[in-house]
């Protein structure tokens, strides 16, 4: 799908992080050792967030939305939509955005959405939201919500331990949506390759993705084939979003990308000869792999870079399971209202 | 240079036997991190920038894959 959404407005983004940091060096057996040294360097693996045991996505979001009600941000009468996108959902149903209603005594008449786009879950969520937008009341806003929580792994897939326990970061956000003027148009673009999935994760409380259930033929889980897809189509699609948006690769003050890793970021920042600098790759280092919520937390670096109070424009490129991938120009300003916060979560 | 590729492949594997393969991925001489390092390795040894779509299984199957990865990327 490629589509530029108009009258469409950012005008806040928060993200949320636990206060405990887990370390690669105490994490992995022998971290001195030459292999893990290297690995630690070329990945750009460092510390990751990680929130209690106790801890649900759900609790997350409780906590978010609730920070953005008493710092006066939202208030529950403005709210038209939720848009929830995780791959840590404390329970298949209730879905998540029908739980945050009820804890939180907010009106029936929101319309609420699941996804489970995982680290491709920023961009879709925002064409959601977008699209919701363009059918609600000129003074309803659309939340859009990422986060995960890895926590509560399931104890039955070793790939998936191995993987998440050293590198996965818990993180989770709140994009604020609504409507603006004219000159507030996002482009974007989403594609799937969708006759595979790329990743086997977990739940936060059930292992929903149990080797009975998932057909083998399906899953592209060779790291060198995800690998090549990815360094194939992510420069193609950046490329293709400055086209199709009219906007110079010049005039991207910054981009948002995806990182599992600052290996491939890196790469594809040299692919399309942009400076490292506007594409950063070590946010992996401090947060780990966040998942979809890493693209709001670059987002606010971003902004926190900015040295005027003048609109920009950022890219957010989005990619993971489903082979789903796409980006998205933000028009941006340092007004918006922004931060991440450090919780005891 | 094909010394030096091996002296990078051994700190990789200082066990593995790398002149008496011809498919070190097959022969379990490397993973797929292990292709991670040594591009990192060979672009800091030989000061070049190997491309993303560059890093694939058949770029680094033996000692002559890779020199020729590395004389492609000189030019």
């Amino acid at each position: 799908m490629k589509q530029i959404f108009k009258n469409i407005k950012i005008s806040a983004i928060y993200s949320f992080v636990p206060e405990t940091i887990v370390y690669f060096d105490d994490e992995v057996i022998d971290a001195d050792s030459a292999r893990n040294r290297m690995i630690k360097k070329s990945m750009g693996y460092g510390g990751r967030r990680r929130t209690k045991h106790s801890t649900s996505t759900l609790d997350m979001h409780v906590y978010a939305l609730n920070y953005l009600m008493s710092n006066n941000i939202i208030t529950k009468e403005e709210i038209g939509g939720i848009i929830v996108t995780a791959f840590t959902p404390p329970y298949y149903a209730p879905q998540m955005g029908d739980l945050l209603k009820m804890k939180l005594e907010l009106s029936n008449d929101i319309y609420t959405v699941d996804n489970w786009d995982g680290c491709c879950g920023y961009l879709s969520g925002l064409m959601e939201a977008a699209m919701l937008l363009n059918y609600i009341e000129n003074d309803k806003k659309v939340l859009l919500l990422t986060g995960d929580s890895y926590n509560h792994l399931p104890e039955n897939n070793q790939t998936m331990q191995v993987h998440m326990i050293k590198y996965g970061g818990d993180a989770w956000s709140v994009t604020v949506l609504e409507h603006g003027s004219e000159k507030d148009n996002m482009p974007m673009i989403i594609k799937s390759h969708g006759s595979r999935m790329m990743e086997k994760k977990g739940g936060s409380f059930s292992d929903f993705y149990g080797k009975d259930v998932v057909n083998p033929e399906i899953l592209m889980d060779n790291p060198n084939q995800v690998f090549r897809f990815f360094q194939n189509t992510i420069p193609a699609c950046i490329n293709e979003m400055i086209e199709y948006s009219d906007v110079g690769k010049e005039q991207i003050a910054g981009y948002s990308v995806i990182q599992a890793n600052s290996f491939a970021v890196n790469k594809y920042a040299e692919a399309l000869d942009i400076p490292y600098e506007k594409m950063p790759s070590n946010l992996v280092e401090r947060y780990g792999d966040a998942s979809a919520s890493i693209n709001p937390i670059i987002i606010d670096e971003l902004l926190e870079k900015l040295e005027d109070t003048e609109n920009h424009k950022f890219m957010v490129v989005g990619y993971g399971s489903g082979l789903k991938y796409g980006a998205a120009i933000l028009n941006m300003n340092r007004d918006i209202k922004h931060g991440i916060v450090v919780t005891d979560l | 240079m094909k010394e030096k590729v091996y002296e990078l492949l051994s700190i990789l594997n200082c066990d593995g036997d790398f002149e008496s393969s011809t498919d070190f991925l097959a022969d379990e001489l490397l993973d797929s991190f292990n292709v991670i390092e040594l591009v990192s390795l060979l672009e800091s040894e030989f000061e070049i920038k190997i491309p993303g779509m560059d890093i694939v299984p058949e770029n680094f199957a033996n000692i002559d894959d890779i020199i020729k990865l590395i004389e492609k990327n000189q030019k």
